[in-house]
């Protein structure tokens, strides 16, 4: 009987070669026929975000691990959209040095506050990133993140940082932030990072001095958040309880190096000398500096 | 005496059918990929990679676990049944209770030994992140042996008289609702309903309460682990595992393998 499907070790290899084929040409033409960018591809993706108690109950009650997943995919969303606004963010400035409608543009009202007088060309861009809606998720997806695991600090501060860097939405960000710092008040993050939203973005430098001085207390703190937490304070005119905060923590710190420095530190502020206005673009420069040198972990 | 030299022959012919059985080999290398999956990751978090290598590691561990135990120990007695080797093995001096206890006993130890192998596994990729490893991850690891032992011992109860697809399904039904007695707590505490409460709560004095030795998040984050409840959650699992056993026995006392 002759048999229905050839066996033999030729035709077996030629019908699989076929098949690879097929297989590899349909995958690349549905990859070419999709036209959207990154972030458009991962943002219909997650077009529905689904509720904390749905994955609870996917993860079968693992919280922590379906929070990771979810971070994880979170962080993908964050860098496709970072890349899209990269492209976008050449056009703009195209666009600034071209047209005038840019320049005078009126900035919202959430932008009042904010004191980018150093760079105007950033307040400019920080508006124009408000406006363009491209990372419309991140808020929820932080919020279903730290919801499941509300002791995971990285989604706090990396989702604060985006909301507001790239989405203007700053409001959100100091809440996401106030969320990250009732559930880790032993975490010096989100303290940190909620002053240097409260300076950036609204100017209020008592609120900024109280969270880094908050951050500056708790053990495992870089030693310049120390240093930029006096500067802070005395810059916001609470010298007095400048100078009581820095004589606490040079009680309680067991590092020399940091005790040396908060001694320069009280002898300087005691002396009268002044963190004025002229100095904002430091402490703007020195809090870019810590958040970029992360590892110098001193602390108390 | 005897008897228990009867148990130790059972129990070492099961475990070495259970360490030859692939099944356990592919979860094992799915575990194992899994954790290194958790390890490359980790790198993309922006953060706390020791936390995620912990988190996944120490989840897929207890999943892998739960699953080598349900896929294999579903057939462990339905499957000498089928072949009729157990007619053989009947012939001779063995009671039902000590054919029982060793296949518990032999299985039992195959599944710990591949589960703290999957754990000193896991060991060396928080070595690779510099994760501590605390005393707490310790204790969450050993409180995932009773929750993958639990799991043993449901599938040889339904084993003792069902057959493996559906005793697969009974045992993975009761180990998802398991993982959910924390919420049927919650449920019961919340619920409006009076005349349903009775019902909740004997589903949930019935149900394995496997969120007992979830002490994942306490070992991530360095949160005490009361030694007390550690104890406590040992006894349950200790008694839980007796009764499954004791009823598998008096299931399959009474039942014609011929």
């Amino acid at each position: 009987m002759k048999p229905l499907i050839p066996e033999s070790a030729g035709y077996l290899l030629l019908a699989l070669a076929a098949g690879l084929g097929v297989v590899y040409l349909s995958g690349e033409a549905i990859r070419r026929g999709s036209s959207g960018e990154g972030s458009e591809e991962l943002g219909k993706a997650l077009l529905y975000i689904p509720d904390r108690r749905v994955l609870h109950a996917a993860a079968l009650g693992d919280d922590a691990l379906a929070a990771d997943i979810l971070w994880l995919r979170t962080v993908f969303y964050i860098a496709a959209t970072e890349l899209d606004l990269e492209e976008k963010q050449g056009e703009f400035h195209a666009d600034l040095e071209g047209k005038t409608e840019w320049k005078d543009a009126p900035f919202p009202k959430s932008f009042e506050d904010a004191d980018f007088s150093a760079d105007p060309r950033i307040r400019r861009l920080l508006f124009w990133n408000a406006n363009s809606n491209d990372i419309p998720q991140l808020g929820k997806l932080v919020g279903t993140v730290t919801d499941l695991n509300p002791r995971f600090v990285t989604p706090y501060v990396h989702g604060a940082m985006n909301l507001a860097v790239f989405a203007g939405r700053f409001d959100e960000a100091i809440a996401l932030l106030d969320k990250g710092a009732a559930h880790n008040p032993d975490r010096w993050e989100p303290f940190y990072y909620r002053g240097f939203l409260r300076l950036f973005a609204r100017n209020d430098k008592s609120g900024a001095a109280r969270d880094v001085q908050t951050a500056a207390m708790i053990r495992g703190t870089p030693a310049i958040v120390v240093q930029l937490a006096g500067a802070l304070g005395v810059g916001a005119g609470e010298r007095d309880h400048t100078l009581e905060f820095l004589r606490s923590l040079r009680d309680v710190t067991d590092d020399a190096e940091l005790r040396r420095k908060i001694d320069n530190m009280l002898t300087v502020y005691g002396a009268g000398a002044k963190a004025g206005p002229a100095r904002r673009k430091d402490e703007i420069g020195i809090m870019f500096d810590s958040i970029l040198n992360q590892e110098d972990r001193g602390g108390r | 005496m005897e008897a228990l030299n009867r148990i130790i022959a059972v129990g070492l012919t099961t475990f070495r059918e259970t360490i030859r059985n692939r099944v356990l080999i592919h979860l094992l290398g799915f575990a194992v990929a899994m954790m290194a999956v958790g390890w490359v990751v980790s790198n993309w978090s922006l953060g706390e990679p020791e936390r995620i290598v912990a988190d996944i590691g120490l989840s897929v561990a207890v999943f892998a676990g739960c699953a080598i135990a349900l896929f294999s120990g579903v057939a462990l007695v339905w499957g000498e049944v089928e072949r009729r080797t157990i007619l053989p093995i009947l012939a001779k001096p063995l009671r039902r209770s000590e054919y029982i206890t060793g296949k518990f006993l032999g299985f039992s130890t195959a599944v710990a030994i591949v589960y703290l192998g999957m754990n000193a596994i896991l060991l060396l990729f928080f070595l690779a992140v510099a994760a501590p490893v605390t005393g707490g991850v310790i204790t969450a690891m050993f409180l995932g042996l009773w929750e993958v032992l639990i799991v043993v011992a449901l599938a040889l109860l339904f084993s003792s008289f069902s057959t493996p697809t559906l005793s697969a399904l009974y045992t993975a039904m009761i180990f998802i609702a398991g993982r959910f007695s924390g919420d049927i707590l919650i449920y019961i505490e919340a619920n409006p309903l009076a005349r349903a409460k009775p019902l909740l709560e004997a589903i949930y004095a019935l149900l394995p309460r496997l969120t007992y030795f979830d002490v994942r998040l306490e070992a991530v984050y360095g949160l005490p682990i009361e030694a007390g409840e550690t104890l406590l959650s040992s006894i349950y699992a200790a008694a839980y595992i007796f009764v499954l056993l004791v009823a598998a026995i008096w299931i399959f006392r009474s039942r014609d393998v011929a």
